[in-house]
């Protein structure tokens, strides 16, 4: 079968340009992963989630049939073109190429404003509760104290643990207003290498320390709004608010 | 006692790891469980709710763990099946059938047993030039696929006739050959009625209401939905009516369209008035004029349904439509609109023909309506406009839901109407899709004292996957009131806003019996009465029912030549069908 990308994010196009092959590593309803040796990772999926910068959007028809056709392990070959699957392809020809800038920093009072209007009372007795979070963010705008994430890194069930989203909630905040001391970033950075999350978080979380996040972290920044905000809790069964959680726990935090 | 089993290389949303965590710890004989990804977090979570095990170690982040206490070691198996059904909706597949799947003509060719139908579902571009292979290597062709040109079509067509072949579609999304139902279709009883039509819902909603008055359908061949245009001259249909004609299986012929240019229809009946057996003719749109003694002339589905069981049953044609009985509803004044949202194009046709000629109201052209008026609108939500980049509404319900929300709130709305066909290719439960939409807006008008009557129709039999009686159940269940056909739900609509569907009295004209040569090539003959020998091009989905009904199917993962470059595919088709002369 022929199918055809409607957009495509430069980092997936840098991606496919750079390795001529990877394989099929995990397949979802909205989507399927493909990763190369080095575990960099392509997003093939729907735009329910929005447009991710390692993305290559595909609707919902597309998804409905390539899945058919996929089983993880296989392999897939990369051109200009677009992916090459042994029973289909899907084209990039007509896709669209979304650039991804870095997220400058700008003032976070009307974030703040409306990101309390929301409610995260279910976190009081998860192992995420508030005082935990505030003694980690003490701990990441210290150098001095010892590296606070390890306790966050990977915990917590899914493809992209809770604590991973609550990491690229707070590093959006961190790009919006720096605060995460130079040390703790590096050291989040190497402690990924040890395989100690998935592939897909760890690929959001060294994104987000490069400045660079998912459309629908950083609409949020764009037109400060309730319906923004809204928009990223519907992601995923429970992504989004993992990563408004880490937003709300930050800004709050100052 | 602990119990750990690890999933190397698994992937799950949490919400589907959550519920399998819950799933597990409700088990009988279980004392605990836990279902995580393996990162040193989670390690460390296991560890601290006493979930521990050396095993644990082992596991990696990218893998999912599975740790059980139990007394009862006969329970992990019971674990080990529930969790493999889980993750089953996920990656991993069967790879035990790869070894008949082809990715070339000449190996399609090779593995399948006397191959005699290729059914392909391959994109428009592309299925005409496949299609042409087919034909060639002497198959018939059944062509899901749309977006055509129809000028392919008419060539197509040309070439299997003078071939003695049969080409069904394109866009064809129904048909049972012999008893063997193919891309969207209902498990049907074999029986001796058999249908032609150009229309998919049209032919599922005939045979399913044949099916379920207790006789059958044992070919119901789908033209395509242009078969009956002026260009394309009927080829298939007339072709299909003279197999039909041959078959001595076969006591009834029932032909389905929409009403098509005089000359073809013309062409059409002169063939029906030249066979001996009893026909059905529903030509769905116009109320027909006269009666016939070669053919009975219907005017809706049902009707044409009901009359070929009678004429099956050597009875004379009698005819009662119905509506549901003891239904009120006390509207206010304003409330007086239909509203109708259909995943069956040819339903959502007959529903706008009875309000056309029943209601009175001026009409008013929409191209994204299949009928619009001041109070009421008849939409077929699997049209172009509504399923572009999104699956058919027969496997998706979201734009349906969207719709009964909005018509439910709207003032005017006094009746909504809605459709759910079920059979091979549909969603595997869209009545629980729609439930709880529907018990919404039942329920919400209640609680403002506002009447609002949401009706349903299920288009399937007691044999599809899905159950009709299931189906059925689950509708009422949330609220709908459950109408045995489309007829008799569009008449029940009509008549709760306070109008009512006049069954047309008809004379009988008489024609003379017709001459037209009703010779057919063998090979039709032998397509229609034995199990066909299937090649699937495209969609793999359509060979689990093939396989099912016991027929044989090579699957065609079919690619693109020449990296998918349309003009170097054309050349290359040209040179491998050319026939130069010798030098």
């Amino acid at each position: 079968m022929i199918f055809q990308a409607s957009a495509v994010g430069s980092i997936a196009l840098d991606l496919l340009n750079k390795h001529n092959h990877m394989r099929v590593h995990s397949i979802f309803n909205n989507g399927f992963n493909i990763v190369n040796d080095s575990n960099d990772l392509i997003f093939v999926g729907t735009n329910k989630n929005g447009y991710f910068p390692f993305g290559i959007t595909i609707d919902k028809n597309t998804m409905h049939y390539a899945k058919e056709y996929l089983s993880v392990g296989d392999t897939v070959k990369n051109n200009r073109r677009g992916i090459d699957h042994k029973d289909f392809m899907i084209m990039l020809n007509q896709a669209d190429i979304v650039k991804y800038e870095k997220v400058q920093p700008q003032p976070v009072d009307a974030l703040t404003a409306v990101v309390n209007e929301f409610d995260f009372d279910k976190y009081t007795d998860s192992d995420f509760y508030p005082r935990k979070m505030r003694e980690i963010l003490d701990s990441l705008s210290d150098e001095t104290k010892p590296f606070p994430l390890k306790y966050l890194v990977g915990r917590g069930s899914g493809l992209t643990p809770s604590g991973d989203d609550m990491i690229t909630g707070i590093l959006y905040v961190d790009a919006l207003s720096p605060f995460v001391s130079e040390k703790h970033k590096k050291t989040l950075s190497n402690y990924l290498n040890e395989t100690v999350t998935t592939i897909v978080s760890e690929n959001f979380i060294k994104l987000a320390l490069n400045g660079i996040f998912s459309s629908k972290i950083t609409d949020l920044g764009k037109e400060v709004s309730k319906e923004a905000v809204e928009e990223l809790l519907a992601l995923g069964s429970s992504s989004g608010h993992d990563t408004l959680y880490g937003i709300y726990q930050t800004l709050n935090w100052r | 006692m602990l119990y750990t089993i690890i999933k190397d290389n698994t992937y799950q949303d949490s919400i589907v790891l959550m519920l399998l965590s819950q799933k597990l710890s409700a088990m009988d004989g279980v004392n605990k469980a836990s279902v995580m990804m393996g990162t040193p977090a989670n390690k460390d979570i296991f560890k601290g709710s006493g979930l521990g095990t050396p095993e644990l170690e082992t596991a990696s982040a990218n893998d999912i763990v599975i740790v059980i206490d139990t007394d009862d070691e006969s329970k992990v198996e019971e674990v080990e099946e529930a969790v493999e059904t889980e993750l089953a909706g996920g990656g991993g597949s069967d790879d035990s059938q790869k070894s008949s799947e082809a990715h070339n003509w000449k190996r399609a060719l090779e593995l399948a047993n006397n191959p005699n139908l290729a059914l392909i579902s391959i994109p428009g571009t592309y299925a005409a030039m496949e299609a042409e292979n087919a034909l060639r290597n002497d198959l018939h062709v059944f062509m899901f696929s749309d977006n055509v040109p129809k000028e392919d079509e008419v060539r197509l067509k040309e070439l299997a006739h003078e071939k003695g072949l049969l080409v069904m579609g394109p866009d064809c999304g129904t048909g049972i050959i012999h008893s063997v139902p193919l891309a969207f279709t209902n498990t049907v009883a074999e029986g001796d009625i058999g249908v032609v039509g150009a229309s998919g819902t049209g032919i599922q909603e005939v045979t399913t209401i044949i099916d379920r008055m207790g006789k059958g359908v044992t070919n119901a061949i789908g033209t395509g939905g242009r078969d009956l245009s002026t260009e394309v001259g009927a080829i298939t249909m007339l072709d299909s009516i003279k197999a039909l004609n041959q078959d001595p299986k076969v006591k009834v012929i029932t032909v389905i369209s929409k009403p098509p240019a005089k000359e073809v229809q013309e062409k059409v009946e002169a063939v029906l008035r030249s066979i001996d057996k009893p026909v059905v003719a529903l030509f769905l749109g116009n109320k027909p004029e006269y009666q016939e003694d070669a053919i009975y002339h219907a005017y809706t589905l049902e009707e044409a349904a009901v009359a070929s069981v009678q004429l099956s049953n050597g009875e004379t044609v009698d005819f009662k439509p119905s509506t549901i009985e003891g239904l009120t509803a006390n509207f206010e004044a304003n409330q007086k609109g239909i509203k109708a949202y259909y995943s069956g194009g040819t339903l959502a046709s007959e529903a706008a023909m009875m309000i056309r000629h029943s209601l009175g109201e001026e009409e008013v052209k929409d191209e994204g309506f299949t009928y619009k008026s001041t109070s009421h609108e008849v939409i077929d939500l699997g049209d172009d406009m509504y399923t572009q980049g999104k699956p058919h509404p027969m496997i998706d319900p979201e734009k349906r839901i969207e719709k009964l929300e909005t018509s439910a709130d709207s003032e005017d709305t006094a009746v909504i109407m809605l459709d759910n066909v079920i059979g091979y290719g549909s969603h595997a439960d869209m009545a629980s899709e729609l439930a709880p939409t529907i018990k919404r807006i039942t329920d919400k008008a209640k609680s403002e004292e506002r009447s609002l009557v949401v009706l349903a129709t299920v288009v399937g039999t007691d044999k599809d996957a899905q159950g009709y009686d299931k189906q059925r159940e689950i509708l009422s269940e949330a609220g709908a009131v459950l109408c045995d056909t489309n007829d008799q739900m569009v008449r029940t609509a009509i008549e709760l806003v306070g109008g009512k569907v006049e069954q047309p009295v008809l004379e009988t004209k008489n024609f003379d019996k017709g001459s037209e040569d009703l010779s057919v090539d063998s090979k039709m003959m032998s397509l229609i009465s034995n199990n066909p020998s299937v090649i699937n091009i495209g969609l793999k989905s359509f060979t689990e029912a093939v396989e099912n009904s016991g027929a044989e199917v090579v699957q065609f993962n079919w690619r693109p030549v020449a990296g998918g470059d349309e003009k170097l595919m054309k050349v290359l088709q040209f040179l491998n069908n050319y026939e130069g002369e010798n030098v």
